[in-house]
Formats: structure tokens, C-alpha cells, sequence
């Protein structure tokens, strides 16, 4: 081998040991800081009036952008959903949880006053056990899920489905809301206390995984039941972090070596460049 | 496939056969529906009866143009229609007869509005041109079809046909207001209450048939007994012995309305004779003052052979012969007019 050669090798090399290195690295970070579709939820010691979507506190917590979809239920005019984004701010004390949601829709539609005439909504599901994940068109038999429901005619209403066609009111609510329009723009906030003493309700539990996924109903275009625009499953990654994996170890460890192999094959070639 | 095949899973089809030749737009079956079912709020638009005048627009306005039931014979696949609005339906009118019976106003009896619709804007309008204009009124409710498009619209299976006599009911607990049977259904028959936020629509009125009314007996429906001139027929649709059966597959004067839907509608019509139209000096032409090709996109190209069935036992009854269906359509007998037993709730 030439010395031309060598030096050649020795950048190689020397560039391969750190995308190796750079890589190990980033692999456990990244599945730690930024989970796909996970949501951001701020501790509160106390309520400071979070059930008001216009509340100071709101200013403070952290929002993220869920893309919304049309919900696949192949009801006449299903693909044909208004809403395309909600942003999403979740705050929780030792008691409660308040998840304010914030969408575009210019036209308020509060009233059901026509047989054409359909309300906004939005809505919230949670799985009935938090870290499930069921089929997002309203769970499964197996597994079910809750659904927070509120409608512009200042309904709420709390849900327990089991999948398409099966959601039944629960007697009375537990969440409560309340709703601003304001400049093109509706925000509701829902709130429920965390637990839940029953058999039909989440309970939900602030050192866990929690699953979420909400729905936006434009009244004015006719959406309503199964004609929603809807997201993916999100999550509040609310479970302690775990310690390092077996698979993590192994790349660490790898990237050792290879960190230590490269340093001494560089010293080598530039020991023989020298030559 | 017969026009008297009973739907699967249900024990007797519970039937209905209007004579239009008797019917003279009255509206008392209409009255008489809504004085025991509609008078409650968020009904007051609703005439789960209504008696339209044909040719016309109808109730809702332009119906028969919106919404096909199914899309084909094989009923795969449903060809929804859309929801109308309350000006569509004839919005129901408040008038001033507080203050002309009881204030001593000498105003006109009159709307409070100014309406420019209503559910029978254009009654008596018809068509033609003088001297041979022409029309005929047509009382419409729910068909209870064999294969309602209602039924399978609802993705809550909050519309059923009961087993008992294929009633087609709304669960009012189920329902959650969608209205996909209110754009599903093509004879637009099903309405949506404003105010409880569900589906309502014709019952029946199975508690009548049923025997659970406030007197304990069994009544027909109130359409029927009400009705003047005693047009319908009630019974069980593939009862041999029964009217129905007899109108519709036996003598086959009886035809279901716009069968293209494909829903299998349990409520037929006799279509209307009419008198031949004339010139203007008063010579006859050889022709029906309601035209065959009208009454064809109603009830199909069987009502050609209808009406030739009724005009040639008319006939026979006109020379002193017997005629069975001639019997049938003019008795008194009123057992075997409404002939329920079979319903009654024992």
C-alpha cells in the first residue's frame, strides 16, 4: 500500500468512526426527547382558572399541532372534512386534567334549528385503559374507549363506545367545558378530575402513558357522527424514563470500540505517512 | 319478484292499498295524523300523512327529484339523496286567529309571514291546458318498505323493522340526530324533530293496530278510519284471502309508487281513471284527461294494464255482470276492509 493510500484510508476511516459514534448517540436520544406524535402536558400545583380557555395560565403551556384527517366510515360525503389542524395544550394538577383545544372555523354554527342545520363540535378519546391503543374509529369490543363530546349548542356529553355504532351517552357528565369564539376561531377547554370511580370511565393515572385522539366537527358543513375530521393516536409520555436497553448498551459499546479502533489505525497510517 | 313477498324476519308484512279513484284531497287523514301524533313540538312541520296534488311539486317541494333509494336492483349500493330545509317543507304558519275570532280584528284570516311555500302551495294546480287540464291528489306516508334504504342508512341501527308486522321504527334512545335516514330514504318520509334532536317518522300507529289504544280495541290506523271516502285497504300482505293480496298480486290494479327505488314500498295505489278529453267546442278525442305516460312515471308501465282491468269489470258491472274486484272496491264490509287480527297484541 502506498502512502497516498494509506492517508486516503486513514480519512475514511476516520470519517466512518464518527457518523458510527454520532450515531449511537443520537439513536436512545431521539427515542426519548422527540416521540413521534407525543404531546406536551405541563405540571400545575394549582388550577389557576385553567378551565377558562381564556385564562392567563394558557399563555404559559405549551401547544402542539395535530394534523386532522377525514374519518374513514364511508358515510355519504365522509372525505369531505373542513378542519385540517388543531393545536392542543394539556395542563394537570393532583386533581385534574384540562386539555384546551384551539381550530379555525370562521362560521359559528351554535344552533340546530333546520333539519340542515348541524352544530361545531370537538371531541376527545381516550382510551378506557390509558396505554391501550384501540382502533381509532371508536375502539373495539375489546377495547373501548371514552369520548369527551362537546357541541356549540353547549352540549357536553360524555361517550363510552366500542366501536363504530356503539357509542352510548354515560348518565351524567364528568367533564366539563368551556368555549370562546373569537376572530375566525373556537377554543374549548375540557376538564375532568383524574380519577374515576367507575367502570366506564378512563381512569387516568399521571405517571403513565397516556393515549389520546381528537376530532373536529364543522357544523356548517354537515359533519357530525362519523363525518369528523380526526387525528392519529397521540400520547403524553407521562411514564418515567427507562434505563438504558440491551440494544442501547450493544451501540454504546460498539461505538467504543470503534471510536478506539479508528484512533489507532489513524495513529498507524500517520506513523507510516511520516516513514 | 313478487310485489307481496314478506322481508326476512318478518312474521306478517302489514300492508296498505289506496284507492285513488275515491280520493278527493280532503285532508282529513292528514288532520286526523297530526292530531295524534304531530301537535308536539318540533312536529309542527311534519305530515308523517300528507296529500299532494299531482301533477306537482309536492312535499317536500320537488321530492320525487332528490334521492333514488338504491341505486340498483341488486341493492348493493344506496344513492342517498339530500336533507331539506324547513322552507322546502313549508315552514308551518302561525295565524291571527286570536285576534279575529276573540279580539274582534277585521283583519283576513291570514299567515303572520309571507310565505312563498307551503306543504300544499300547489294543490289543485295540475297540469294541461284548458279544457283538458288535469290533476289528481295523492296521499303519501311511510311505504315500511321490505328494503329500506333508512334502515340500512343509519350507522347506528337506530332505525329497525320489527318482526312482528315489518313496522319501520326510530329508537328514540339510539338515535343521535345523523339524519343519514332523513337523505336515505327517497319517498322522504322520515323527519328530523328540532327539538328532541331525533328521527321521527310514521308508526303505523301500531299502538292502534296493536289493540293498546286508550279504549283497549284495535283500531285500523287512524288514516284509514278517518278517511271520507273510505279508499284504504289494511291488511296482511300475502294474506290470499286478504284485500291486499288480492289487489296487488291477483288482480294487480294495485302498484307501488316509483318501484325504480327499489325499496319494495308496502303501501299501493289504484291509479286514477279519467274521464276522455274534449275539444273546446265539447267533441271528444280519444284520449285521458290524465295522461297514461304520466301515471306511468308513478307507478311503471304496469298501470296501462291497471287501468284496462278496472275499466273492463267496470264494465261488466255496467252490463249486470259480477265483478270480485268490483266487489272489493266498493263494499261496506269494513272486516274485510281492515282486515288486522292478525295484529292485534294478544
Amino acid at each position: 500500500m502506498t502512502d497516498r493510500t494509506r492517508q486516503a484510508v486513514a480519512i475514511v476511516l476516520g470519517i466512518a468512526a464518527v457518523a458510527v459514534v454520532l450515531l449511537a448517540l443520537s439513536g436512545p436520544a431521539m427515542g426519548y426527547a422527540v416521540g413521534v406524535n407525543a404531546l406536551p402536558v405541563a405540571e400545575m400545583t394549582d388550577d389557576d382558572a385553567l378551565e377558562d380557555p381564556d385564562a392567563d395560565a394558557w399563555a404559559e403551556i405549551e401547544a402542539q399541532t395535530v394534523v386532522l384527517s377525514s374519518a374513514e366510515s364511508g358515510l355519504p360525503g365522509y372525505q369531505d372534512t373542513a378542519v385540517g389542524l388543531t393545536d392542543v395544550e394539556t395542563a394537570h394538577t393532583d386533581e385534574k386534567i384540562h386539555i384546551r383545544l384551539t381550530w379555525d372555523d370562521p362560521v359559528v354554527n351554535e344552533e340546530i334549528d333546520d333539519p340542515q342545520a348541524y352544530v361545531d363540535g370537538v371531541a376527545v378519546q381516550l382510551p378506557f385503559e390509558q396505554d391501550k391503543e384501540p382502533p381509532i374509529e371508536m375502539g373495539s369490543e375489546e377495547e373501548p374507549v371514552n369520548v369527551w363530546y362537546w357541541t356549540a349548542d353547549g352540549e357536553v356529553e360524555e361517550l363510552y363506545a366500542g366501536g363504530m355504532g356503539s357509542t352510548t351517552e354515560m348518565g351524567e357528565s364528568a367533564v366539563s367545558t368551556q368555549a370562546v369564539h373569537d376572530d375566525g376561531e373556537w377554543s374549548v377547554v375540557f376538564t375532568r378530575e383524574l380519577t374515576a370511580d367507575d367502570r366506564e370511565r378512563t381512569e387516568i393515572a399521571t405517571d403513565q402513558r397516556l393515549n389520546v385522539a381528537f376530532a373536529v366537527f364543522d357544523g356548517d358543513n354537515a359533519e357530525r357522527g362519523g363525518i369528523k375530521a380526526a387525528s392519529e393516536w397521540y400520547h403524553y409520555p407521562m411514564d418515567p424514563e427507562p434505563g438504558p436497553s440491551v440494544l442501547e448498551l450493544v451501540l454504546w459499546s460498539v461505538g467504543g470500540l470503534a471510536i478506539v479502533a479508528v484512533l489507532v489505525m489513524t495513529v498507524y497510517g500517520i506513523r507510516n505517512v511520516e516513514q | 319478484m313478487s310485489r307481496t313477498e314478506t322481508a326476512d324476519g318478518v312474521d306478517n308484512q302489514i300492508a296498505m292499498v289506496l284507492d285513488l279513484n275515491k280520493c278527493i284531497g280532503c285532508q282529513t287523514c292528514t288532520i286526523s295524523c297530526k292530531t295524534n301524533w304531530t301537535d308536539e313540538p318540533g312536529r309542527e312541520y311534519m305530515y308523517w300523512n300528507n296529500v299532494e296534488t299531482k301533477p306537482g311539486e309536492g312535499y317536500p317541494r320537488g321530492w320525487e327529484d332528490v334521492g333514488d333509494g338504491w341505486a340498483s336492483e341488486d341493492r348493493t349500493e344506496r344513492s342517498p339523496g339530500e336533507i331539506p330545509s324547513l322552507e322546502e317543507y313549508g315552514r308551518s304558519w302561525e295565524f291571527n286567529h286570536q285576534e279575529i275570532f276573540y279580539e274582534g280584528s277585521d283583519e283576513h284570516l291570514a299567515p303572520e309571514e309571507d310565505p312563498d311555500w307551503g306543504p300544499n302551495w300547489d294543490e289543485d294546480e295540475g297540469d294541461g291546458q284548458f279544457p283538458n287540464s288535469y290533476y289528481f291528489y295523492l296521499p303519501r306516508l311511510c311505504n315500511h318498505c321490505t328494503h329500506p334504504s333508512c334502515v340500512e342508512a343509519c350507522p347506528r341501527q337506530a332505525v329497525y323493522k320489527r318482526s312482528e308486522d315489518g313496522i319501520v321504527l326510530v329508537d328514540q334512545e339510539r338515535c343521535r340526530g345523523y339524519r343519514h335516514c332523513v337523505e336515505g330514504c327517497p319517498y322522504h318520509k322520515i323527519y328530523f324533530n328540532v327539538e328532541e334532536k331525533t328521527a321521527e317518522k310514521c308508526i303505523f300507529c301500531y299502538p292502534r293496530i296493536e289493540g293498546n289504544g286508550p279504549d283497549g280495541e284495535q283500531h285500523a290506523p287512524a288514516c284509514v278510519e278517518s278517511c271520507v271516502t273510505q279508499l284504504r285497504y289494511v291488511g296482511r300482505l300475502d294474506d290470499p284471502q286478504g284485500p291486499i293480496y288480492k289487489l296487488v298480486e291477483e288482480w294487480e290494479v294495485a302498484l307501488p309508487l316509483h318501484e325504480e327505488y327499489h325499496t319494495g314500498p308496502n303501501v299501493f295505489y289504484i291509479p286514477p281513471m279519467s274521464p276522455g278529453q274534449h275539444t273546446q267546442e265539447g267533441e271528444s278525442i280519444d284520449a285521458d284527461r290524465i295522461p297514461p305516460e304520466y301515471l306511468e312515471e308513478l307507478f311503471g308501465e304496469d298501470v296501462h294494464a291497471a287501468l284496462d282491468t278496472l275499466e273492463r269489470e267496470r264494465e261488466r258491472v255496467r252490463t249486470g255482470e259480477e265483478s270480485e274486484l268490483m266487489e272489493i272496491l266498493t263494499t261496506n264490509d269494513m272486516e274485510n276492509q281492515h282486515r288486522m287480527e292478525v295484529f292485534a297484541d294478544d
